[in-house]
């Protein structure tokens, strides 16, 4: 095996990695603040690819600008969907057990699953890399397509916003203060059914991006929803919830390790990503970057 | 002297919750434990039974040290407690709740084979009888007036068979009848069964009409120590207590 | 008084046997279709029942336990397909490595808190459902296993019945001594106030771990039974819609009542064969059924009945909850 392979392997790893922090994060913030174990997020991923095809190929005919345009629309729509089954739907069961919400959720998955069946058929969905991003380049010897670097450059930037918007903002507070203490922070006059909404929104909203962002790398096909929620929930358990940075890690980790799998045992990679798991659960039960406070 | 607390200290970040706190109890004393709130008197029960582990200091029950022991092995050597908020299982019978206390004070919870629908009948209705409930046996908990469920939470930490019983707050959102229905359960239950109780409390009709001892705890220590009526006449405790007369 | 317990108790003796007597000659009543349909449904309760032990008296989310019911299925299948071990046996046998499953993601999904008690467990049946998929020299992959042959003492339809009425009506009183023991009376103690329990001595990691070894046990037996009632076993018999769908069955029936799931499964089973002649769409049915549940029905058929004033013997009856 080559070097160059390798490398180009493992940087394939790392775009997927950070695919696969957008994807966490989002069920992180969901899960942090709102505490629904949302099944449904890898269905949203799905959701997104399938949607971004369309957009991309009909609405907005040319390649030119169609997946940069359905870069933007496609997950406000799915940030709509998100938004408006936490209004309709889950945010009547906040106060139930929770067995109720992921039962909910579940719902959802088969429903969604079944829309898009029935709106886009049963055959796989694929789309070109965009333009301008086609080629690839030269890094350490290794030809890398461009777009892996342009998913690493959208991932870190998502990254340090999101640290931002959590640790520094306003909004970050009040999502922070909802997760700790949703009656105390209700009490000191915060909307906090509000702040439930807005980040099931941003959850979406992070999903479907993910999702866009991966469409040209992969593929859209039935069954991998429940598939990518694992692989999001695994994430968020090696990284521990409440962290950016972990989420960040865990996603690259589990990215790299993927990747690495894929080249030398094919058919067993995802034994080792559930060994991680495992060895994680074992040694820090809490996640990396995880607090007890759990 | 069946409670003996040396020293015991208890700091949560900066704040001291319990500062040096030494006091012993005779047996079969009916003891008040009061004081303003946040005075950290709850924290002092959780230190006793084993839920938090104090900083410094020593408890010792009925003259073992069980300093930094377990709750479930403090509940084992006969020291049990009820809770503030009503701690029982709601979707369970009265018999079934004081039922599964005895099963698990008897080790038995790993039993697979044996029929439970009898098992340890007669003492779960010998408590449930003793705390006036006998008749609601086969009720749901949830289903019981607020008053009930406080005695149904003091039948389950019968269950153990304890020599000392930690009440916290057990005539909390009754109605004065009410209180002395449950305070003078505590009497009986003392006097025919020779069990020691401490309860904290903040209705003073309780407090005086009941107690054999109080002691008032604030900021961490313990501010006065006594009999009722020399509580009552201490001009500091009632400066503690707003400035008003007790 | 005690003349209204006795009459309490010849009602329960009284029904419990016309049900039995019902039951027995059920095969001799109704036509073939409908008798191995009972027969599926049997061995699903035994699936069914096996989850509740969790979820309904354990309180605990576990969105996973299909993957127990497919293992009993292929280990069934594979040790009658590809070895030489005899029928009997392989019955007996067949549970056995999916409850070794069950202790093993018991350990590794019970330590942490019950959120990430319901997503570990999903992990791992899919881990299950993926191994099966990929062995495609073993267990032949998307094609599952077919043709698996049984003694012709229990392979006619009415036989089959009979002898699968036998394991379900062991299972089930099996499963109800369970619950009724002092073990079974911890874990619904624990289920209400967990804190409460450990404070009196419980391990509650333990005594978890031994519930849902027990509900992985049977959960894989009503798998096995499942492969020797259809004779086949596919890879979506581990897969997590099945997941769902038994704990939307539990649910549908009643999860803290014990014959609740039996009604849900039966229930299940009657939607899903008037569902089929007109959709192919079933998983959004269920995910429909699923939310007007949630939002309308969370204690279950049996459960809403309980708690109405008109059912007062039915309660006596079915009142383990």
């Amino acid at each position: 095996m080559q070097l160059s392979a390798i490398i180009t392997q493992i940087l394939a790893g790392v775009s997927r990695g950070s695919v696969l922090f957008l994807l966490s994060s989002g069920l992180s913030l969901i899960f942090g603040v709102n505490k629904v174990i949302n099944f449904m997020h890898g269905s949203l991923y799905l959701l997104a690819m399938y949607i971004s095809f369309s957009l991309a190929t009909e609405v907005f005919q040319s390649l030119q600008f169609g997946f940069w345009l359905s870069l933007i629309f496609g997950p406000m729509c799915i940030a709509a969907i998100g938004g408006l089954t936490e209004v309709i739907l889950f945010r009547h069961l906040y106060a139930k057990e929770h067995l109720m919400q992921m039962v909910l959720a579940m719902a959802l998955v088969y429903i969604i699953g079944d829309v898009i069946k029935l709106s886009w058929g049963v055959m796989a969905k694929t789309i070109s890399t965009p333009p301008g991003f086609t080629g690839n380049v030269e890094v350490a010897g290794s030809v890398v397509p461009t777009y892996f670097l342009l998913v690493i450059g959208i991932g870190i930037a998502v990254a340090i916003s999101l640290w931002v918007i959590v640790n520094k903002t306003r909004f970050g507070r009040l999502m922070r203060a909802s997760a700790t203490d949703p009656s105390m922070t209700k009490a000191l006059g915060v909307n906090v059914p509000w702040v439930m909404t807005a980040v099931f929104v941003l959850g979406s909203f992070l999903a479907g991006f993910a999702g866009v962002l991966n469409f040209p790398m992969s593929s859209a096909s039935l069954g991998s929803d429940m598939e990518a929620t694992i692989v999001a929930f695994i994430i968020v358990i090696i990284g521990g919830t409440g962290s950016v940075m972990g989420t960040f890690v865990a996603g690259l980790l589990v990215g790299i390790v993927e990747a690495i799998g894929i080249m030398f045992f094919p058919q067993v990679t995802i034994v080792f990503i559930y060994l991680l798991m495992v060895a994680i659960i074992l040694v820090r039960p809490y996640g990396i970057f995880g607090r007890s406070t759990d | 002297m069946i409670l003996e607390l040396k020293g015991l200290s208890k700091s949560f970040g900066e704040l001291k919750v319990l500062n040096r706190v030494s006091l012993t109890l005779e047996p079969k004393v009916l003891c008040a434990l009061i004081g303003p709130n946040g005075a950290g008197k709850s924290t002092l029960f959780n230190v006793i039974t084993g839920l938090f582990k104090a900083d410094e200091g020593r408890v010792f029950f009925n003259g073992f040290e069980i300093t930094g022991w377990e709750a479930h092995a403090i509940c084992s050597a006969k020291l049990s407690r009820t809770f503030q908020i009503t701690s029982i299982f709601n979707r369970l019978s009265l018999f079934d709740s004081v039922q599964a206390a005895i099963i698990s004070c008897n080790k038995k919870t790993v039993n697979l084979f044996a029929k439970g629908k009898k098992l340890f009948r007669e003492r779960v209705f010998q408590i449930l009888d003793f705390v006036g409930l006998a008749d609601k046996a086969d009720w749901v908990s949830s289903a019981l007036p607020h008053g009930d469920k406080k005695r149904l939470e003091m039948a389950i930490a019968m269950a153990n068979e304890p020599k000392l019983l930690l009440l916290d707050e057990p005539t909390s959102g009754m109605a004065p009848e009410e209180t002395g229905e449950i305070m003078s359960l505590v009497k009986r239950l003392r006097d025919e069964m020779g069990l020691t109780f401490i309860f904290v409390e903040h209705d003073m009709g309780a407090v005086f009409g009941w107690a054999e001892r109080i002691i008032v705890f604030h900021q961490g220590v313990v501010f006065a120590d006594g009999l009722p009526i020399e509580i009552r006449n201490n001009k500091q405790v009632q400066e503690i207590y707003l400035g008003g007369e007790v | 008084m005690a003349s209204v317990s006795k009459m309490i108790k010849v009602e329960k003796w009284g029904l419990s046997a016309v049900i039995v007597v019902l039951l027995v000659t059920l095969p001799f009543i109704l036509p073939e279709y409908w008798v191995y349909t009972s027969t599926d449904i049997m061995a699903y309760c035994i699936f069914a029942l096996g989850l509740n032990i969790v979820l309904g008296y354990g309180g605990m989310i576990a969105f996973g336990h299909a993957g127990f019911y497919g293992a009993g299925a292929y280990v069934l299948a594979l040790l009658l397909k590809k070895t030489n071990v005899p029928f009997w046996a392989a019955l007996l046998l067949a549970p056995l490595l999916p409850t070794l499953f069950g202790v093993i993601i018991g350990f590794f999904s019970i330590r942490r808190r019950a959120f990430y008690f319901a997503v570990i467990t999903l992990a791992f049946s899919e881990l299950i459902w993926a191994i099966i998929i990929k062995w495609y020299t073993m267990t032949g992959g998307e094609n599952g296993i077919t043709g698996i042959s049984i003694p012709s003492i229990i392979s006619t339809t009415n036989s089959l019945y009979l002898f699968t009425l036998a394991v379900t009506s062991v299972c089930v009183f099996t499963i109800y001594r369970i619950i009724d023991s002092p073990f079974g009376r911890t874990l619904r103690a624990m289920r209400e106030n967990a804190q409460r329990m450990e404070f009196t001595g419980v391990n509650l990691d333990k005594q978890r771990l031994i519930a849902f070894t027990i509900s992985a046990f049977f959960a894989s037996i009503g798998g096995t039974m499942h492969a020797i009632v259809t004779r086949c076993a596919f890879p979506d018999l581990a897969d997590w819609p099945k997941s769902g769908e038994v704990v939307i069955t539990c649910m549908l029936g009643g999860i803290h009542t014990f014959f609740g799931p039996v009604v849900g499964v039966a229930l299940l089973f009657f939607m899903n064969s008037i569902v089929g002649r007109f959709t192919q769409y079933w998983p959004s049915v269920l995910g429909l059924l699923f939310i007007l549940i949630v939002f309308f029905l969370p204690n279950g058929v049996v459960g809403y009945i309980q708690e109405s004033k008109l059912a007062g013997w039915i309660k006596r009856i079915g009142r383990l909850g």
